[in-house]
């Protein structure tokens, strides 16, 4: 699979960092796996879809490489690489998606997905202030929480979860993506009550392909084993923990 | 009784002659131990420098039409954190582990193998596909002195087995092979990647972003056989790990009759699930349905053609 030049049709900005990029091509991919932008002379990086049909990524302007994606315009090509790895089991009567900032997008795919499936869903949406916010998923009844309280409710997204459970909600799988404790919070409460957890894991990441290994957690690799990983993910030591830096030594998370 | 695969290379039993290559999926001791849970004979770190090391940015691995291309730049994290990695693997692992090491001067050579045997792996292996600073940035392997000169020094550092490993971007492979056994090496690990490049014409730029790389997959089987081949042909008589393009059973008996002792699996190992195990089961199957009992008649028939005549 190489790198194809694929023509942006349309660009959200969604918050002041994060753009979301529709694009000319229909080709079908499941919610959590992801595409390899490549930027020519610069960098080639993972983006998680957040869309099909027409293809979209949305993408957080946070590095070199990310920053300059985020400055191509509708009618420019994007060189694109997938979809690759293992997305969401779209599976449940009755789902709940937790975002955490960017995290976000893929949720929200999963949610649209499911609601075309017949599933109930609901979701629950935080970021660390109102302007890290993405746009919530069309028709489905979303909890906002900030840390600072300026927007929704002042708190984390577990203390709405834990809401949720005390007044009696009931949901048979959780899809979740965003900073890697918050899902490991949310993955033990799953364990606690025996609901399906599945989280999109996000590791420095080099090949995209399952050769480097650069993306390891446990003795998984991110971008082939993954990124969807269930509650198994608790067994691994580094999860939650400590990461490989780019020279591969373990570092705190 | 002993499986039919039980091989032993440079006096290390192997339970079967399938060894993780270097530079696949084995970055740490959880890849390692995963690769030995999966079935291999055998594992091998990937090369490790004495610093730790960023690598190139992306794109470093492109896979397209059977073959890959990848130029990773060896990342790494240095040898005191791989001497932790490599005891960690040593421990869990339950098979031989083979240590890979890399360097841009004789002298680093000869200190990374002083220092790897800290953990004591099995056997060193002795990436020479780099440049030598000493010697205006040639390649190691391309030149049978600077070869000779590493493995010199690298077995006065060690008493571990080492298997030097060569690279086919050379005229003539069997000379280097030659050089390496004289100075004493153990054993010879055939072949590294072949160099190529892919080129996006729309982008006008090279794909890897190191622009050029190494080629490895099933296209490349045929050049790993020639030159294992050539090796054999032109009497060197320490072991060889066959390694190139080798991805189904059948490849591997191909590889044995070539003259190789056992065989190096990379790329294969992307792209098939339970690889180590499939590899036995099929190799198995295939010396069973040609009645050979032993690793040993996979041999070529002499017929006494003379293998010198041009293409």
């Amino acid at each position: 699979m190489l790198p194809t030049p694929t023509k942006i049709t349309r660009v959200e900005q969604e918050t002041k960092t994060v753009k979301t990029y529709y694009f000319d091509d229909q080709s079908y991919a499941i919610p959590g796996q992801f595409y390899m932008v490549w930027v020519p002379g610069l960098e080639e990086k993972p983006m998680s879809v957040s869309g099909t049909r027409p293809l979209s990524l949305t993408i957080c302007g946070i590095g070199p490489a990310s920053i300059r994606m985020n400055e191509y315009k509708e009618g420019e090509c994007m060189f694109l690489r997938g979809p690759l790895g293992k997305g969401f089991r779209l599976e449940g009567k009755s789902v709940l998606g937790i975002g955490g900032g960017y995290g976000f997008g893929p949720v929200r795919y999963a949610l649209l997905e499911m609601q075309k499936k017949g599933a109930k869903t609901k979701a629950i949406l935080g970021a660390k202030n109102k302007d890290w916010l993405l746009r919530p998923a069309a028709g489905c009844e979303t909890i906002i929480t900030t840390n600072d309280g300026s927007s929704g409710k002042k708190g984390l997204v577990t203390d709405a979860l834990l809401g949720l459970f005390d007044s009696g909600e009931k949901f048979d799988t959780i899809f979740t993506c965003g900073p890697e404790r918050m899902m490991k919070a949310i993955a033990e409460i799953c364990k606690d009550r025996k609901i399906g957890c599945q989280m999109l894991l996000e590791r420095y990441m080099k090949c995209g392909i399952g050769v480097c290994g650069q993306c390891v957690i446990g003795d998984r690799l991110v971008c082939r084993d993954g990124p969807m990983f269930g509650i198994e993910a608790l067994s691994f030591a580094d999860f939650g923990a400590t990461k490989l830096d780019r020279t591969s030594e373990r570092i705190p998370i | 009784m002993a499986s039919v695969l039980e091989t032993s290379l440079c006096g290390i039993t192997l339970h079967n002659p399938f060894i993780l290559a270097s530079g696949i999926r084995d970055l740490n001791s959880a890849l390692l131990v995963r690769a030995a849970k999966e079935g291999a004979g055998a594992v091998t770190s990937k090369s490790v420098s004495l610093a730790p090391r960023l690598g190139h940015p992306n794109p470093t691995v492109v896979f397209h039409g059977g073959i890959m291309l990848n130029a990773v730049g060896l990342s790494g994290p240095g040898i005191d954190a791989e001497i932790k990695e490599l005891k960690a693997a040593k421990r869990a692992a339950g098979v031989p582990i083979i240590a890979s090491v890399f360097a841009q001067s004789v002298e680093d050579f000869y200190e990374l193998a002083y220092r790897i045997s800290e953990a004591e792996p099995e056997m060193i292996e002795v990436n020479i596909s780099c440049p030598n600073v000493a010697n205006e940035g040639r390649m190691f392997s391309a030149c049978a002195p600077d070869a000779a000169d590493v493995t010199h020094a690298v077995k006065k550092a060690t008493s571990i087995p080492i298997s030097i490993k060569l690279s086919p971007n050379v005229t003539d492979i069997a000379e280097i092979a030659h050089a390496v056994e004289a100075a004493g090496a153990d054993c010879i690990t055939a072949i590294n990647t072949v160099g190529g490049m892919f080129i996006d014409p729309i982008a006008r730029r090279p794909l890897l972003s190191n622009k050029v790389g190494g080629l490895s997959g099933s296209l490349i089987k045929p050049v790993a056989l020639k030159a294992v081949w050539e090796i054999r042909r032109r009497g060197v008589k320490i072991p060889v790990i066959g390694t190139g393009g080798i991805s189904v059973g059948k490849d591997a008996a191909e590889m044995f009759c070539a003259g190789a002792n056992a065989i190096g699996v990379g790329t294969a190992a992307m792209g098939r699930e339970n690889l180590f195990s499939s590899l036995c089961l099929e190799l198995e199957k295939f010396m069973s349905e040609n009645n050979y009992r032993s690793l040993k008649d996979l041999k070529l028939i002499e017929d006494g053609s003379d293998a010198s005549h041009p293409y």
